[in-house]
């Protein structure tokens, strides 16, 4: 497989998904209780978006120089 | 139905088969494999396809399928929600497998027109290729027309250009309606206008060689290999996924207890990491559908069953005690968290009393004396309600029950009024 330019789609989903496994796992091993969890999610989300944001604009400024 | 929404006919009706047989568990695993892992004559996986972005008429089609597999999961978890049984999985994996197997030969075979057209493209090339072919050998005719779009989206407008002229090669195999294939193909090396797309100049020997003739097609395979290299990941990674899954189905029947939703989490943490690997290499969009999926699934099993571990824990946000009826509140709003009511030491006894309560997010878990005679309507938007011993969950779980107690008819009465937007709701006698 080619080495290509970041897929900001991929790697966002990517996150997500794996953010939502991880809040699944925390739960079910009661690390986190459901109200901390209601905190937790929107994280992954907030995160998630952020990399998508950050990683975008960077490319977008690479491209530019 | 088959027709309309552009499905392969056997598909659908296996779909409803092990959507009635199975309450819809199995067929996210049936449908993964239908999805992402490429068909035995070549013809690159549909989720590799979306990847590309190729054809409208596919991806929405791509779309369909994800909304009927969301609903038959919704169905699947509310028909069996706390179990996500091992060896039913394991089960209906392998029934997938061997189904999946069988729809590959069939629609050639009784619809007639699916190889025949693209194998008579590239002069007779072997089946393994002709798909490639064919599916490549589109590209030229469609976007010979000025097209200059870069990269990884030009097959995109490739198909839709090539739908409007018949149906593309790829797609009449899936579909059964390969008339216009023939004519794609055909076309395909005839245009000899330059400016053609990069990704498209892969397969630029049909058309540099003598236009029209047949005996150049037989190139093709070799040039498609970035749009395979590109596939590979989504069939890797589902792979993966039915490797974990197998190996889990293999542990919890061997006696471990996975927890609810280890299935679904396991398959969407695989899915998760050969996205972020598609990041960078390879590529595998067509996962986000199986993930979003998933997700759901996943979700649901973390809010809505994590408690059967720590019922009898008092580890919790808020526990009351009511002393007496007029204590009871007329309509408690909680925001998030665990809130139990102990009402053993309210006085029902001659008294008609009521009591509402409502948590957006969260548990509400209410223990009534034993003799009360007790009505209780109880919902939730997602999650589990169990009263009195008897659970179901799910999505919009709506339950109304009405119980006497150990006594019969006598020892006051109680309305309880429960609500939660995500979580649980539970109702219990006190014990003696």
């Amino acid at each position: 497989m080619r080495r290509h330019e970041t897929d900001v789609m991929s790697l966002v989903f990517g996150l997500v998904f794996l953010g939502v496994a991880a809040l699944w796992a925390l739960v079910q091993s009661e690390v986190l209780s459901l109200p901390d969890a209601s905190v937790f999610g929107p994280a992954v989300l907030v995160v998630a978006g952020l990399v998508g944001i950050v990683v975008t604009l960077r490319r977008g400024s690479r491209r530019q120089e | 139905m088959a027709r309309g929404l552009g499905i392969d006919p056997l598909l659908l009706r296996v779909i409803a088969v092990v959507l009635t047989l199975f309450g819809g568990a199995g067929i996210v695993l049936y449908a993964l494999g239908w999805l992402l892992l490429p068909v035995d004559d070549g013809e690159p996986s549909l989720g590799s396809q979306l990847t590309y972005g190729q054809s409208g008429r596919r991806s929405s089609r791509t779309v369909l399928l994800a909304v009927v597999l969301a609903v038959a999961v919704t169905l699947g978890i509310l028909s069996a929600f706390r179990r996500w049984d091992g060896p039913l999985l394991l089960a209906l994996a392998v029934v997938g497998f061997a189904v999946y197997l069988m729809r590959d030969p069939a629609p050639p075979g009784a619809l007639g027109t699916g190889p025949a057209p693209a194998g008579a493209v590239p002069g007779g090339s072997s089946m393994p290729s002709s798909g490639a072919t064919a599916f490549m050998a589109t590209a030229p005719g469609a976007t010979a027309p000025g097209s200059t779009t870069p990269g990884s989206t030009a097959p995109g407008s490739t198909a839709l250009a090539a739908t409007g002229a018949g149906s593309t090669a790829a797609g009449s195999q899936a579909l059964g309606e390969g008339t216009g294939s023939t004519r794609a193909g055909a076309t395909a090396p005839l245009p000899t206008t330059p400016g053609v797309s990069p990704s498209t100049a892969s397969a630029a020997p049909p058309w540099q060689g003598p236009p029209g003739s047949p005996p150049a097609p037989p190139q093709p395979p070799l040039p498609p290999a970035p749009p395979r290299e590109r596939s590979m990941l989504g069939g890797l990674t589902i792979s993966a996924v039915l490797l974990a899954l197998g190996v889990l189905a293999a542990v919890d029947a061997s006696g471990a207890n996975p927890p609810d939703g280890a299935y679904p989490a396991l398959a969407l943490t695989v899915i998760g990491i050969g996205l972020l690997v598609g990041a960078w290499r390879g590529r595998a969009r067509g996962l986000v559908w199986v993930g979003l999926v998933l997700a759901v699934v996943t979700l649901v099993a973390a809010v809505a069953s994590p408690w059967q571990g720590r019922r009898d824990r008092d580890d919790v946000d808020l526990f009351l005690r009511p002393t007496s009826v007029s204590e009871l509140p007329a309509n408690a709003d909680f925001g998030a968290g665990q809130v139990r009511y102990d009402l053993r030491a309210v006085p029902f006894e001659g008294q008609s009393a009521r009591m509402g309560a409502h948590i957006g997010f969260g548990e509400i878990v209410v223990t009534v004396p034993q003799d009360v005679d007790l009505t209780v309507h109880a919902s939730t938007g997602v999650g589990a309600v169990e009263l009195l011993g008897a659970g179901n969950g799910g999505f919009g779980t709506d339950r109304t029950i009405t119980d006497l107690g150990a006594d019969g008819a006598g020892g006051g009465t109680l309305e309880l009024e429960l609500q939660a937007g995500v979580g649980h709701l539970e109702v219990r006698r006190a014990t003696a």
